[in-house]
């Protein structure tokens, strides 16, 4: 492996996968002002990278509407990606399965939502059945890695809303009408499967 | 500046690499040859290799610095320093991918070695070095 390989083997694979990355989805990047790489594309141009930022916000949520299987969406002011930057899948008795950067993908207690200025609750209109296999297909997926760009159909990499999308692909349902390479929570709420049971918005 | 392009193009290459599974390890363990190959390559002394080690994985030590010592929660952004380092090491996060999924102390066992990896890259760094210090090699 000579010297010259070693400093250009990555920005030439780099270069070309972008190409190829690029080429591939063309149409979601210039075309469909839904998909997430459109909505990242502009908000980059704008100046917003991350997730956004806010204050808790008081007020009551009615979790008691949440059947297990339903999705909750939280989100921030300056999201790059949406009006939503968090997403989980609800387990039932207050549990919702989640991912994050240092507990990879887990469970965590359904009350941190609170501290979300923008919230929705979302219904799956799903047979009991599949919610339920939904479920068990989420729990499978507990101690993966979490990568925040992680590509939605890698197996090895999830990201909040990558999860819930995988686990309800398992049972043939499709909450990506954008076929796009990343979900972002939005895409939850503007879906044929879905119901918005409740909307707190700044 | 070397190590620098290779690490940064690696960044992109490996999560771009992902798209297509499988590929992000074959360009993972690619990295790890490259860094190898570099170290056996250049012919520094002791000090200047230490020193190019240091500053090339400078980033990731503040970063795994400030979080294993809770600085980055003196910051609006604590968040984001766990996510830079992990986007800073994607081109090992491959590897890290194929080991079993362990919990310890409720994190994933890929947390820990998020902090494991800035020492592992000094010690792929460093071995060809110590190979060149094994009897009947030429030392310089």
């Amino acid at each position: 492996m000579n010297e010259r390989f070693r400093i250009t083997i990555f920005p030439v694979m780099g270069l070309l996968l972008l190409l190829l990355v690029i080429g591939q989805n063309w149409p979601l990047l210039t075309e469909n002002p839904n998909s997430v790489v459109y909505t990242y594309f502009h908000s980059f141009v704008s100046g917003e990278i991350g997730s956004g930022y806010g204050q808790a916000a008081a007020g009551e949520i009615p979790f008691h509407l949440l059947e297990p299987g339903d999705i909750l969406l939280g989100g921030w002011p300056n999201c790059a990606y949406g009006k939503y930057s968090h997403a989980g899948l609800y387990l039932g008795n207050g549990e919702v399965l989640e991912a994050y950067v240092d507990y990879g993908v887990c469970v965590q207690p359904l009350d941190h939502y609170y501290q979300y200025t923008n919230l929705s609750l979302v219904k799956v209109n799903v047979s009991e059945e599949i919610k339920t296999r939904a479920i068990k297909a989420g729990r499978s997926y507990i101690g993966q890695t979490f990568y925040p760009v992680a590509f939605k159909h890698n197996n090895r990499y999830y990201n909040c809303s990558s999860i819930i999308w995988k686990a309800y692909q398992e049972q043939g349902i499709n909450l990506d009408i954008n076929n796009d390479i990343w979900v972002a929570p939005d895409r939850f709420r503007d879906n044929p499967y879905v119901k918005v049971l409740f909307t707190k918005e700044m | 500046m070397r190590l620098y392009t290779i690490q940064l193009a690696a960044i992109l290459a490996v999560w771009l690499g992902m798209y297509y599974p499988g590929l992000d390890i074959i360009l993972a363990g690619l990295f790890l040859l490259v860094v190898w190959g570099e170290a056996d390559y250049q012919r520094f002394s002791w000090l200047q290799q230490s020193l190019i080690t240091i500053i090339w994985q400078l980033p990731a030590l503040f970063l795994s610095l400030s979080v294993l010592l809770g600085l980055d929660k003196a910051t609006d952004f604590s968040y984001y320093f766990i996510f830079m380092l992990q986007l800073w090491h994607t081109p090992l996060l491959p590897l890290t991918t194929v080991l079993p999924d362990l919990l310890q102390l409720d994190k994933p066992f890929y947390y820990y070695e998020l902090f494991v990896m800035t020492p592992l890259l000094w010690m792929v760094y460093f071995l060809p070095r110590l190979k060149r210090l094994l009897p009947g090699r030429p030392i310089n």
